[in-house]
């Protein structure tokens, strides 16, 4: 039997912390198109559930495209089974009272509830905080069978009382649980819990930010019903990747330099002009460097979907250069230097802010 | 650097004026309204130009201020020496200052010099305009000074050209540019705005902070109007149920009686139906069987008839029994019949076919005699005949030969001629030779003379003699070989005819013939005819005598004669056709009397087996039995119908309480015996009613508070994005505060780093303006201070004081005093001129005194351009 694990697809996300309003806009139908095509590709593959373990939706209010999407895609697929455990980004509002549940779609809720598929049980429970303590003393399982328990929140080695989203994941151990379907963490993750059980974060489908770098995707579980042996792979599914590409410019001495070398260090790292890319300029730059973030990302802004410069770097200051330079720049530099209320750092950007005043540039 | 002199071509008053200038101090000493301020305004232009205004007002507009009042060319040039070489600045002003003209000349070579461009006064004094007029120029009245950038620059011999203190008014203008564009105090400042942005956001939020508990009462009102629906629901539900019931026990006790008089009906209808059945005296057939019988009962009627019609007369009997004793019974098929008729037509063609074609008794005769002559003659006589004809036309070509070689033997062609020429040239040449030898023997001229004419002559015979003895020879083989070939062609043509003429006479005797040269061809040709007519009769002979066709013919006639002669046709010649129809017509008649026979026979059989069935279905239903009962069965169908619609009348109505009965539950149907009371069901519907508008009521309420939740989720969306946006203020306050307090730390330390450079160099200025104030006061100048931007200050009544709380005459007096002490330490080097236009005219008549001494001190050092309208002063 087929399985495939997701979770934290956070449709209709807002999506606007990096992007102008139709990049936005453009990138959250992508992450729609994502989702649909992640259930074709259940179908094309002979998945037989897809178990979406929290945090489908982003918002409070759900779009009506986003709730019709999901939905079409629900039943379009009558063949697979569709387990959604809510996260805790989700809540009721993508089913109202009236609606008709499709019958391949099934739910969980704040108490322990299971779903049989021949000789494989899946069980689910909504955490919250009155049941995220006391929930893994609840769980009864069927150790003859494989079983797969679905849950959303961080895993905590020891029990956090009245919290919601964490999980007491040593209470999992030795319960005859063989695959722990979780959702929370963005990052693909996957550890052995004990001899029998192994938990796993499928991470994010598509990376919305720069905290959400690297491949993205879901998990595909493969388990044999005579033996409850089984295979796991992850499946790189995004359409589009983010990079946080740190570039140390300790040795240029002007923009143009910069630019050289962010160019290698993209060219280095393979990014495509589909992708998301955040430069971070890193190291110490001379104190007299000539350096403008903006002509250093105009050379970029075209080549990638989104690209954005951070300026992290350093200012060095040669105090040999300016003890006998008997100019005002000499003794401003003398004189920041040998005030003591401020920290290497600040001295630094501060003998910067000073010198490119004189020198009559932009600060 | 010094000024050595100046043209002026036209400068606000001053027009086509030519001035000197020695080293020391030069005094220019003229009555009020000269143009000694322009004399020192022209100086100064031409050092450094006239900036262009827009200023309308004509004292802060230079250009204005010294346009020429008589018009013409504006300007003039000025001869200076510096570095030890002389140069002339000549410039030319325009409307506009990019139209300006500017030449500087090196004076020793009047050649154009780049040692120094348009911005002279800046290249020559390394300050600007403005520094000029606050150091090196003394205006009336401007004595006053302070050290502005490029006046601490020179001070501090920082730079020679673009030092960075000349930068510093700018660096900290920036500085402060930015500080007021950051500022978390002013209004302009971003982190101000964005402070109040964040408060605002704050409280926002801070608002927002009892959405989630509003968010939660209406969850708790949704629930419990959903509660209130599912409760609601349940009730609708026990209603609608206690309506089925009511509703089912009203229909049992209609059913009941329904039952009763199904009953009823039941019971009536089986009194009629044992009426009907009374009728049968014992069992009661089906009706199959009683349609059956009154079937057998017609049937036999119908083979009665059928019987009666195929009854023989008397003469078809006696006729049945002679074709049945020679037919047997056997019916002769119409084919077989047909097939003998036809075999029989055949032998019949056969027979009269032999006829014609058998041989008369003379050809007959003919032919065997032919036959003895011909039987094995296989020449071909037309090829005799022609070879015949060959042999004719080859005997005339021999006669003709023969003739031919008799001429030809006996012409003079074969008989061989004489040389007559030959000889007669031989004798004439011999008798020349005798002629002439017999001549000069007897000397004899004309007998030399002769032989030698008949010597040639002779020769000339001899060899046409010679050539026609030659062809003669020629002539006579010739007529030899053609005698050769005709002889030959006569013998082959005499061969031919014989050889013909014998294979003629063989042939011919052959065939009983003699041999006749004349006759031959006719003889040929009776032959000819005669082997034709052998040939036909032969060949008719052939035709009819066929073994083959015989044998077959043989068999069809045997087969035909044993065929009549198993039907008595005995006698017959098997081409007798007439015989053979004449039997078709027998089995014909055979076959219908036998047929007839044959009929009759088997309706006899079937009228007793049909007799026998009705006897045992009347029988056997207890009624009597007749030979022709088909009245008696009439009536039993009759009887049957009548008893089948009661019966089946019966069954209905026994079926319509079946029918009834099953509709009917048994509980209900006893719950309805035993209901004693029912509830009313006008009241359940009523409260049917009420309970749906409830619902309705429910599902509009759940509409309402769903709604309000997507309006609270709409601003918890909205709550989320202003904390989102709140985090996003105060990660850019965060970083540009850090930004504002670099940028204010930045100017502080650069103010800083300007005062403590200035400081260095305040105390040479101090000294100098120490001096120079002794100078012209003759006063205690210990009281002076100055500090980091090198302003004078004063001890009085033991504070430090301002110049400002001074007199004029003492402002001016320290003005000049502190602009020399700046001259004096910025030009350690080559020092420049100084201009002073009546500087002291503030001063009293004491310290005018002093001044001049004073003067004329400076003068030492520096070259004095001094203007005054006073001798005095």
């Amino acid at each position: 039997m087929r399985f495939l694990h997701c979770a934290d697809l956070h449709l209709d996300s807002k999506l606007t912390a990096n992007l102008d309003s139709k990049r936005a806009r453009e990138r959250k139908t992508e992450l729609l198109n994502t989702f649909v095509k992640m259930v074709d590709y259940a179908a094309r593959e002979n998945v037989d559930v897809v178990l979406i373990a929290g945090d489908l939706f982003d918002t409070n209010k759900i779009s009506v495209t986003a709730k019709s999407t999901v939905r079409a895609a629900v039943e379009n697929h009558p063949d697979i089974k569709f387990l959604y455990l809510k996260g805790n980004h989700d809540n009721n509002d993508f089913i109202s009272e009236e609606d008709e549940i499709p019958e391949n779609l099934l739910m969980f809720d704040n108490t322990w509830k299971a779903y049989h598929f021949g000789n494989i049980d899946v069980y689910g429970i909504e955490l919250d905080k009155d049941n995220s303590s006391v929930a893994s003393d609840a769980l009864v399982c069927d150790s003859s069978k494989f079983n797969i328990v679905m849950l959303h929140g961080q895993v905590e080695k020891s029990a956090v009382k009245d919290k919601a989203e964490r999980i007491n994941i040593s209470g999992y151990k030795n319960k005859g649980v063989d695959y722990l379907a979780l959702g929370h963490i963005h990052a693909y993750k996957k550890e052995a819990l004990d001899a029998r059980t192994t938990y796993c974060y499928p991470g994010c489908l598509e990376g919305r930010g720069f905290d959400e770098c690297g491949e993205h995707g879901f998990v595909i579980v493969d388990v044999d019903e005579n033996t409850g042996n089984y295979t796991h792979r992850f499946i790189p599914f995004a359409k589009r990747h983010l990079y946080e590409l740190r570039v140390d410019v300790s040795d240029c001495n002007d923009s143009i330099s910069m630019q050289n070398r962010v160019e290698e260090c993209i060219k280095d790292a393979g990014i495509k002009s589909d992708d998301l890319i955040k430069i971070v300029l890193v190291g110490e730059v001379d104190v007299e460097c000539e350096k403008d973030e903006n002509l250093i990302l105009s050379k970029f802004e075209d080549s990638f979907y989104f690209a954005k410069i951070v300026d992290e770097t350093g200012v060095r200051v040669d105090i040999e250069d300016y003890l006998l330079d008997e100019s005002l720049k000499g003794e401003f530099v003398r004189t920041v230097l040998s005030d003591e209320s401020m920290d290497e750092t600040e001295r630094g950007e501060v003998i910067r802010i000073g010198l490119k005043a004189l020198a009559g540039e932009e600060i | 650097m010094k000024i050595l002199s100046c043209h002026i071509e036209n400068f606000g008053k001053l027009s086509d004026c030519n001035i000197d200038f020695s080293d020391g101090i030069n005094v220019i000493c003229k009555e009020n309204g000269w143009g000694k301020s322009t004399l020192a305004g022209f100086i100064c232009a031409m050092f450094y130009g006239m900036k262009k205004t827009k200023v309308q007002n004509v004292r802060d507009n230079e250009r204005k201020l010294y346009d020429p009042w008589q018009g013409g060319s504006y300007g003039g040039s000025l001869e200076f020496e510096t570095a030890g070489k002389t140069y002339v600045v000549t410039r030319v002003f325009k409307a506009k200052e990019a139209e300006d003209v500017f030449e500087l000349r090196d004076k020793n070579t009047n050649l154009l010099s780049n040692d120094f461009s348009a911005k002279l006064g800046e290249e020559l004094f390394k300050i600007d305009k403005e520094s000029f007029a606050r150091s090196i120029f003394i205006g009336q009245n401007e004595c006053e000074t302070f050290a502005t950038d490029d006046i601490n620059a020179k001070i501090g011999n920082l730079t020679d050209d673009t030092g960075d203190m000349n930068n510093f008014e700018n660096a900290t203008n920036r500085l402060d540019v930015k500080i007021n564009r950051l500022h978390n105090k002013k209004k302009t400042g971003s982190l101000k705005r964005r402070s109040e942005e964040i408060t605002e956001y704050k409280k926002k939020i801070k608002d927002s902070e009892s959405l989630t508990d509003s968010m939660e009462s209406t969850k708790a009102l949704l629930d419990g109007a959903i509660k209130k629906r599912e409760e609601d629901r349940k009730k609708l539900e026990e209603q609608r149920a206690l309506q089925i019931k009511i509703t089912k026990l009203q229909e049992s006790l209609a059913k009941k009686e329904n039952i009763d008089r199904a009953k009823n009906e039941v019971k009536a209808k089986e009194e009629i139906f044992d009426e009907a059945k009374a009728m049968f005296p014992g069992d009661i057939p089906a009706q199959k069987e009683i349609e059956d019988t009154i079937r057998i009962c017609e049937e036999m009627g119908d083979a009665i008839t059928r019987r009666d019609m195929n009854l023989f007369s008397t003469k078809e009997e006696d006729e049945y029994e002679k074709l049945d004793r020679r037919f047997d019974g056997e019916i002769i098929s119409d084919e077989t019949l047909d097939s003998y008729i036809e075999k029989s037509k055949y032998l019949k063609g056969v027979y009269e076919t032999r006829e014609k074609q058998k041989l008369t008794e003379e050809e007959t005769k003919k032919l065997n005699a032919l036959r003895n002559i011909y039987e094995n003659d296989n020449e071909n006589v037309l090829d005799m005949i022609a070879e015949w004809e060959r042999r004719n036309d080859k005997k005339n070509e021999a006669t003709n030969l023969s003739q031919n070689i008799r001429l030809m033997e006996n012409s003079k062609e074969l008989k061989p001629k004489f040389p007559t020429l030959l000889a007669l040239g031989v004798l004439v040449m011999l008798g020349g030779v005798i002629g002439a030898v017999a001549g000069s023997a007897l000397d004899i001229k004309g007998l030399i003379y002769a032989g030698t004419l008949f010597l040639p002559i002779g020769a000339v015979l001899a060899f046409i003699g010679f050539h026609a003895m030659r062809r003669d020879k020629i002539s006579l083989a010739e007529a030899t070989r053609k005698l050769d070939d005709l002889k030959a062609h006569e013998k082959e043509a005499n061969d031919m005819v014989a050889t013909a003429e014998k294979n003629v006479r063989d042939y011919l005797t052959s065939k009983n013939r003699f041999y006749d040269e004349y006759r031959v061809v006719p003889f040929l040709q009776e032959i000819a005819i005669e082997r034709r007519e052998y040939k036909l009769l032969k060949e008719k002979e052939e035709r009819f005598a066929k073994p083959e066709e015989d044998k077959d013919i043989e068999s069809i006639e045997s087969d035909v004669t044993q065929f009549m002669e198993k039907y008595a046709l005995y006698d017959c010649s098997p081409d007798d056709t007439e015989a053979l129809f004449n039997l078709r017509s027998d089995v014909t008649n055979y076959a219908h009397l036998k047929k007839k026979k044959d009929v009759y026979d088997k309706e006899k059989n079937n009228i007793l087996t049909l007799r026998r069935e009705t006897d045992e279905f009347l029988s056997g239903y207890g009624f009597e039995t007749e030979e022709l009962p088909h009245a008696t069965l009439k009536k039993i169908k009759e009887i049957y119908t009548d008893y089948k619609t009661k019966e089946q009348s019966l069954d209905e109505a026994k079926e319509r309480l079946k029918e009834i009965e099953s509709t009917v539950d048994a509980d209900a149907l006893r719950e309805a015996g035993e209901a004693e009371e029912l509830a009313d069901i006008d009241s359940v519907n009523s409260e049917i009613k009420i309970l749906e508008e409830n619902v309705d009521a429910d599902k509009e309420e759940i509409a309402i508070y769903e709604n309000r939740m997507d309006d609270w989720r709409e601003k918890m969306d909205e709550l989320e994005a202003d904390k989102e946006h709140l985090d996003r203020l105060n990660e850019t306050q965060e970083k540009e505060k850090k930004e504002f307090d670099r940028v204010c730390a930045a100017s502080q330390l650069l103010k800083q780093a300007k005062e403590n450079l200035t400081l260095k160099y305040a105390k040479p200025i101090l000294t100098s303006f120490k001096d120079y104030y002794g100078m012209i006061s003759r006063e205690d100048a210990s009281v002076f201070h100055i500090d980091a931007d090198t302003k004078i200050t004063y001890d009085e009544k033991g504070m430090q004081r301002n110049t400002e709380t001074m007199s004029r005459g003492y402002q001016d007096m320290m003005g000049i005093c502190l602009r020399l002490a700046y001259i004096d330490v910025m030009y350690k080097d080559e020092k420049p001129l100084i201009i002073m236009d009546d500087p002291f005219v503030n001063l009293d008549d004491e310290k005018n005194v002093t001044a001049k001494e004073f003067l004329r001190k400076i003068s030492e050092k520096y070259q004095i351009i001094y203007l005054t309208c006073s001798e005095t002063r």
